[in-house]
């Protein structure tokens, strides 16, 4: 298992703390930072204001991103992080519990690397988050430092 | 120029004229006269203007033959009344009218100075029902005057009634005119208020099902929590407020999750395409692990056709039926579940064969029923009304969980498909639902 950093976009206190127990659940050890809305999430993304020191706040291997956002939108963030060379390769997995083929074809159009739906149900989400786990932290190989050329 | 009389006697005659204008002018009795060896009229006046509905321009200058029904008939005693200076009366029987009538001559020359004739005078009248002798004819050309001045009164009356209901029939109509425009404004824009309403609520709807699930699985995942993680450290009354906690929530979720796919059902666009119903049910039964053996068997009968269909709305019908028919099941007893299919007529020979029309559209194509046969415990006689209504159970809550929405959910989307959907059921004996589609064309027809 890679020690890459987990960025969590959500701004629902009661599903960090969900997605949390569920990675404590099934063994993630990965640091994790969360972001309460898309604008902080950008701004973390792209070293800006209090995240411009990369050596404590290193660019995450993963980022698991909500739709529903206050301020700037699920949509936009990837968009935007897609637009920029650091961010551009960095593996995106929505988490949201939209289920609509319109979101799920957006998502995949503006460069999401994975789309799951989040389940009501807690058991669930342990499966979903064992699922990230043994994926995305264990089999996958993350692009190398540096981004994408 | 009555004191300049004209050589030509015959063509200007200006004494008769004259002498005859303001005496006869206003007669009420029908009086014209003619002029020449043609007998071309010079002079009408307005009762005999009234008689044969026609204005003065009409009638003067023209041959008398032409202006009078059976005018031609009358020349031979014209030209005798001219030639003698004789006056006599003559009844003349029109056929070709629709109610036949007597025409009624009074018939005296007019004389110029010399009491030599330049024309003739002739007072006509027109009577129905007259019997034809000289007496007769007497009295009707005077009391034709009488009848004449009534004639005028009566047309005058009725033609100032008739103009005054035309206005009023006019002013009727453009104010039903008015009335139809601005209902029809009205009935346009109320329809598009109510179509907004409907569009707002179904998306609130959606977005406040949508929303509350957020809070309920808050509900739910702490509860879990607490039951997984802190158990030693609750008693037991303590775990089952819990397990009350998580099941309550659970069961709301499950409501939520149906007023979501049902509100789906219905506003989504139901474009109709071949599913393959086969791979479909095959696909959906197994999805689910308790609806395997030895849980639960399922036998899939035939090779379902493909039909014109929605996956989605489908789904939504199969799990449904499928699950219903696996969850109503007396206690101890392995749910077995039937599925296969049937080909029907046409929904529109159906309707004629029913005597009644059948609750989805009539459709052209060949039409498939699904059955779905259960050994489940069966639906009472008297709850057949309420099984496809909203929120409706008909059994005990404790002994079977549901939210009664699964069958309106079908219903909906059978609806919106085009298709039908019903049952037969006996209570203990199981039941038997069906679902009637529209076939599609074979693949290899299908563009």
């Amino acid at each position: 298992m890679t020690t890459i950093l987990i960025l969590l976009v959500e701004d629902e206190p009661n599903s960090v703390f969900f997605f949390e127990h569920a990675a404590t659940k099934v063994g993630i050890t990965n640091p994790l930072r969360v972001a309460k809305d898309g604008r902080e999430a950008l701004d973390y993304l792209e070293g800006v204001g209090e995240f411009a020191d990369r050596r404590k706040h290193p660019l995450p291997g993963l980022v698991i991103l909500d739709l529903k956002l206050p301020r700037v939108a699920g949509f936009e963030v990837l968009k935007q992080l897609r637009q920029q060379p650091e961010t551009r390769a960095l593996p995106v997995l929505m988490l949201t519990s939209s289920a609509s083929d319109e979101d799920v074809a957006r998502a995949y159009a503006l460069g999401a690397n994975g789309y799951l739906v989040k389940p009501s149900q807690l058991e669930e989400l342990v499966k979903v988050v064992q699922g990230i786990k043994d994926f995305w932290l264990t089999l996958n190989r993350p692009p190398p430092p540096g981004g994408a050329s | 120029m009555g004191d300049d009389p004209t050589p030509d006697a015959e063509r200007d005659p200006p004494d008769s004229r004259h002498r005859a204008a303001p005496i006869i002018e206003r007669a009420p009795l029908p009086i014209i006269e003619v002029q020449g060896s043609a007998h071309i009229v010079s002079y009408v006046n307005p009762a005999f203007c009234l008689l044969l509905g026609k204005s003065r321009e009409e009638l003067v200058g023209k041959p008398f033959s032409e202006i009078v029904p059976g005018g031609s008939e009358c020349l031979p005693i014209l030209d005798h009344v001219y030639q003698s200076g004789e006056a006599v009366t003559h009844a003349c029987k029109v056929d070709a009218e629709t109610n036949p009538a007597h025409w009624l001559y009074a018939i005296w020359p007019a004389l110029d100075t010399n009491e030599r004739p330049v024309g003739v005078i002739i007072q006509l009248t027109r009577a129905v029902n007259f019997r034809r002798d000289a007496a007769a004819i007497n009295e009707a050309l005077l009391i034709s005057g009488l009848h004449q001045h009534e004639l005028t009164a009566m047309a005058e009356k009725e033609i100032s009634e008739r103009k005054r209901i035309e206005a009023a029939l006019q002013t009727a109509n453009h104010r039903l005119a008015d009335q139809a425009g601005e209902l029809e404004r009205l009935v346009a824009e109320r329809t598009e208020k109510l179509r907004e309403t409907v569009a707002d609520l179904e998306g609130f709807s959606y977005s406040v099902a949508h929303d509350m699930r957020a809070p309920l699985s808050g509900m739910q995942g702490f509860a879990r929590i607490l039951l997984d993680d802190h158990a030693d450290k609750l008693d037991a009354v303590a775990h089952s407020y819990l397990e009350r906690i998580a099941s309550s929530a659970a069961r709301m979720d499950m409501l939520i999750q149906d007023v979501l796919n049902y509100t789906h059902v219905m506003r989504s666009e139901a474009a109709l395409a071949p599913v393959d119903l086969n791979k479909l049910v095959e696909d959906i039964v197994a999805t689910y692990p308790n609806w395997q053996p030895p849980a639960a068997r399922i036998d899939l009968e035939d090779t379902l056709p493909r039909v014109l269909g929605h996956e989605g709305f489908l789904t939504q019908c199969i799990s449904n039926l499928v699950s219903n028919a696996i969850k109503f099941v007396a206690p101890g007893v392995t749910p077995r579940v039937r599925i296969w299919a049937e080909d029907r007529p046409h929904f529109a020979a159906q309707a004629s064969e029913n005597g009644k029309m059948a609750a989805g559209p009539a459709s052209d194509g060949p039409v498939v029923r699904v059955w779905f046969e259960d050994n489940g415990i069966g639906i009472p006689p008297g709850a057949r009304s309420r099984v496809f209504r909203m929120f409706e159970r008909i059994n005990p809550a404790d002994q079977f969980e549901g939210t009664g929405m699964g069958l309106t959910i079908v219903r909906k989307a059978v609806q919106r498909m085009g298709g039908r959907v019903d049952f037969e059921s006996e209570a203990g004996k199981g039941s038997k639902f069906w679902i009637e589609l529209k076939k599609a064309a074979r693949s290899s027809e299908a563009a």
